[in-house]
């Protein structure tokens, strides 16, 4: 027990001294959550208001077909923030940026209306410009409107109320919580995130206990020191352990913190909540360790087969993504219906219990069903990783 | 004392040594000479427990190096040319690592530390981050670090290599010093005239097996040669033939 608290103590001091991994460990977690969570929605809030108010281009194609629409048109164009140009050739006028969207309107237009007939206008825009798509959007709303204007004109001209057309109204009820709300928003990043950060969180310390310790030539002291394989492999996990957890530990208090500002931000309104229960807390980092524990074993066992910190870092970011990715999209696929035998397939058992562990929605024979079988996958990839330490053909692998 | 018997070590299909015997006695330095490949470093690593035999036995102050592997660990000392030294630690630090490791409480560490590196002038850069060092310095943290536990045996293997001829000479003195102090040493080396002049008894070792064992006079008087270098070309030229 002494010798891997010895290696695991070494391990640390050497980790907190590395900048590549305070840089995993620390900094990724503190800056990409709440960039994530309030940086990029904030951003493409400010870009989506600066684009509405922008002044769009819209040409016009056919204007004399329809003089009530230009009409309508032009009395809008200052409210809907749009200025029109009369060009000739709409996919052209696009293409050189002279407009970013346009209209053309059908033959006789209005003549065709007025007789109770379906006119035609066509929307012309660019779907790969974004600023072609607001353009468009604008349009489309003023055409609503000059629509509804027509509409009311022929129901007046029979004799009818407008309000014909509605017959009734519609609501909503939202039976969700505010807490339920808040877990909701969480669940939705939060699983892959603590799952990113368990696996991504300790890489660098699992490549530098091992394949780091064989380019440094440091490997064969420590094997000729008084301290069993075990020993060293367990002090060794034991550090990237520590580390993947406080990755975790750190990226879920920077979510916590990022959601209740983005929260905030993104829903003005209010009805959102977040409040994390103890025992959340107790079981997504229970679940989170498990996770840590099953990952980390295989970084462990992969980059022990490498000569080099390079070599190591090639073979470890495939692997950490192979593991990390069919969970995630798991989780993403549409109408996936989360079942008992779910709650045993590697990493999609742990995203299933953070997600309801949030969410406060815990059945817990599927908590019981994810700890065991998680348990057990992580006990399977750590004893591979001992067996493999022990390996004289991985650990002089190229001549050592 | 080393004692190696029919030692052999297969790498799959590959024997890189193959019924190796000898006797290192204390206070005598005993020296592998061969060339790159000959088998000098797998049957060092053989002895320190770092690989297990294929075949034969090897006892260390008289434990056996598959039986008694913790205890031959504690009794030797390895020192090679290819520094390894973990560059984010202080030498305070590595030398303090390696003593906790062989369960040396911290009381001794401080003072053996402070004594070693007095011994070895490293007290300026006793809490220096060690990345920052001179390749010689950090030898000479290497050796501090290797007797720490004030090992009975030790083996260096090319413990010159690559250093400069200041660094190479603390080296040496180092290995004059442990045979004073009457240990047992095992010198693996390429380099004739360091093997001439650093060891007492000599194993000529080649494709994994020794061709003659002895010391210098008895080697020259077996091979006929004026020198170790025309012994050594006649021993391993022969074996080539």
């Amino acid at each position: 027990m002494g010798a891997i608290i010895t290696v695991y103590l070494k391990e640390m001091l050497d980790t907190v001294r590395d900048r590549r991994t305070l840089l995993v460990m620390v900094l990724m977690p503190l800056v990409f959550m709440p960039l994530l969570t309030i940086g990029f929605p904030m951003l493409m809030d400010v870009q989506m208001a600066k684009s509405e108010q922008k002044v769009s281009v819209v040409g016009v194609v056919g204007e004399d077909n329809s003089p009530k629409l230009m009409s309508y048109l032009k009395r809008g164009a200052n409210y809907s923030r749009i200025a029109i140009e009369v060009v000739d050739n709409l996919t052209a006028a696009i293409d050189d940026g002279i407009v970013k969207a346009g209209i053309a309107v059908s033959k006789n237009f209005d003549a065709s209306v007025a007789l109770g007939n379906v006119g035609n206008i066509s929307i012309y825009y660019d779907s790969t410009n974004l600023a072609s798509q607001t353009a468009r959007d604008k349009i489309y709303s003023l055409l609503q409107g000059f629509r509804l204007e027509l509409v009311a004109q022929r129901l007046n001209a029979s004799g009818l109320n407008v309000s014909i057309l509605s017959p009734f109204e519609s609501g909503e009820v939202d039976i969700s919580t505010e807490q339920e709300r808040g877990g909701f928003f969480l669940g939705l990043m939060l699983p892959m995130m603590l799952g990113m950060f368990a696996a991504v969180g300790g890489m660098y310390t699992a490549i530098d206990v091992t394949a780091g310790e064989k380019e440094r030539k440091t490997l064969e002291r420590l094997l000729v020191a008084p301290a069993s394989r075990l020993e060293i492999v367990m002090g060794k996990f034991l550090a990237v352990f520590t580390v993947s957890m406080v990755s975790v530990g750190i990226s879920l208090f920077s979510m916590i913190v990022s959601a209740i500002v983005g929260g905030s931000f993104l829903f003005p309104e209010g009805g959102f909540a977040i409040r994390i229960p103890a025992l959340t807390v107790v079981v997504v980092l229970g679940m989170a360790a498990l996770l840590a524990i099953m990952v980390n074993s295989i970084e462990i066992a992969v980059c022990m087969f490498a000569k080099s910190f390079k070599e190591a870092q090639n073979y470890a970011t495939p692997v950490t993504f192979v593991v990390i990715l069919p969970a995630v999209l798991t989780m993403s696929m549409p109408g996936m219906e989360a079942s008992l035998p779910m709650y045993a397939i590697p990493l999609v058992s742990g995203m299933l219990v953070f997600k309801d562990a949030l969410l406060g929605s815990f059945v817990w024979r599927y908590v019981a069903m994810a700890v065991a079988t998680s348990a057990l996958y992580a006990a399977v990839a750590l004893v591979v990783a001992v067996r493999l330490f022990n390996r004289e053909s991985v650990l002089f692998r190229g001549g050592g | 004392m080393i004692e190696a018997a029919e030692l052999t070590k297969d790498f799959g299909s590959l024997r890189a040594v193959e019924s190796v015997s000898f006797e290192c006695k204390p206070g005598e330095i005993f020296g592998l000479l061969g060339p790159n490949g000959a088998g000098k470093t797998t049957t060092l690593r053989m002895i320190s427990t770092v690989l297990q035999p294929t075949r034969g036995t090897a006892r260390v102050l008289g434990f056996d190096v598959q039986r008694d592997a913790r205890k031959v660990r504690a009794n030797i000392g390895v020192l090679s040319g290819e520094t390894g030294l973990y560059g984010r630690l202080t030498p305070f630090e590595i030398v303090a690592y390696y003593g906790r490791l062989h369960g040396i409480d911290r009381e001794t560490i401080e003072h053996r530390a402070d004594q070693l590196f007095k011994m070895l002038e490293l007290e300026q850069v006793r809490d220096r981050q060690t990345e920052n060092l001179s390749k010689g310095t950090k030898q000479k943290v290497a050796i501090a670090q290797s007797l720490i536990h004030d090992p009975k045996v030790f083996l260096f293997d090319e413990p010159t290599s690559g250093l400069d001829v200041m660094a190479a000479r603390t080296v040496h003195d180092f290995v004059f010093r442990c045979r004073q102090e009457g240990r047992t040493i095992m010198f693996c080396t390429h380099v004739m005239s360091e093997a001439e002049k650093m060891c007492d008894r000599i194993a000529i070792i080649d494709k994994g097996r020794i061709a003659i064992v002895g010391s210098k006079e008895e080697i020259l008087d077996q091979t006929n040669a004026s020198s170790l270098e025309e012994a050594f070309l006649a021993v391993v030229g022969r074996r080539a033939e």
